[in-house]
């Protein structure tokens, strides 16, 4: 038979996000989940199965992991996940830029159509240039 | 190809609970499982997968994480299965925050209705919100 498929989508955001050590409001990303989609009436709900993030970053001065977790609010007090510590994967030819990947699985039904995705290090600095949250209906 | 997708509930309850590190009849949520789809004749039965679980919190004090247990019925001796949420705390506020679980049960139950049983590891805090998501 015909497989089936689930619809998938890429939120992207580019935020040039300086992180610390530290969390903090200024050192959130908004995820817009509806973003690039053409479906009308999806203004105040959002279903849907939360696959994986993957955040890009540069000019990081030592850092080993990027700890991050997501956040119904802007304020981060409103935690979805619990932070998560992931090791980054360093550049091949720039050692200062790299990335994570943090898988999540997470099927959700909510009554908002953004989320806000909290970064900081393990220690030291980097930019982060790019985050890009898959999702799938 | 053409994509299918699944369909989605969200089963919300808001009553606030002050949570301390024992379960009782008193620190529960009924759950419709049906309550979004109320208008459907003859659901008196539940079919489906039970996804995730997530809370948000209030006035933290020293407590890690939180166990939920699931039971078919309102005295809690019929559990379906215990989940423990890892609690996420506040930035700007440190004694609030949040968490969430996967279950992913699949389940047909004869009463649309299950009992969320809540306790923390140690300490208290008092919950604001649970919700539930779970797929046809």
């Amino acid at each position: 038979m015909a497989a089936l498929s689930r619809l998938k989508h890429k939120v992207i955001q580019t935020p040039n996000l300086g992180l610390t050590a530290t969390y903090g409001t200024a050192r959130a990303v908004q995820i817009p989940l509806f973003q690039g989609s053409s479906i009308v009436g999806n203004d105040a709900r959002w279903s849907g199965v939360i696959e994986s993030v993957v955040i890009n970053y540069t000019t990081a001065t030592g850092i080993a992991s990027i700890l991050s977790f997501l956040s119904r609010d802007a304020a981060g007090d409103a935690g979805l996940t619990q932070s998560l510590t992931t090791n980054v994967v360093t550049g091949t030819t720039t050692a200062t830029s790299g990335c994570i990947r943090v898988n999540y699985d997470l099927t959700l039904s909510l009554a908002q159509t953004s989320l806000w995705l909290f970064l900081r290090t393990n220690a030291a600095t980097c930019v982060v240039t790019s985050v890009e949250v898959t999702w799938r209906e | 190809m053409a994509g299918t997708a699944l369909f989605y509930h969200r089963i919300p309850n808001t009553t606030s609970l002050n949570l301390t590190n024992a379960n009782a009849v008193a620190r529960s949520y009924a759950m419709d499982l049906n309550a979004s789809q109320s208008g459907v004749v003859g659901n008196t039965r539940f079919r489906g997968f039970l996804n995730t679980i997530t809370i948000n919190f209030t006035t933290l004090v020293t407590a890690a994480s939180v166990v939920v247990t699931v039971c078919k019925d309102a005295a809690g001796d019929q559990p379906i299965g215990a989940f423990t949420i890892n609690l996420q705390t506040g930035v700007t506020t440190s004694t609030s925050g949040g968490g969430s679980v996967k279950m992913d049960i699949g389940t047909y139950l004869t009463s649309p209705t299950v009992y969320f049983f809540f306790r923390t590891n140690a300490g208290t805090l008092t919950l604001t919100n649970c919700e539930l998501t779970w797929t046809e």
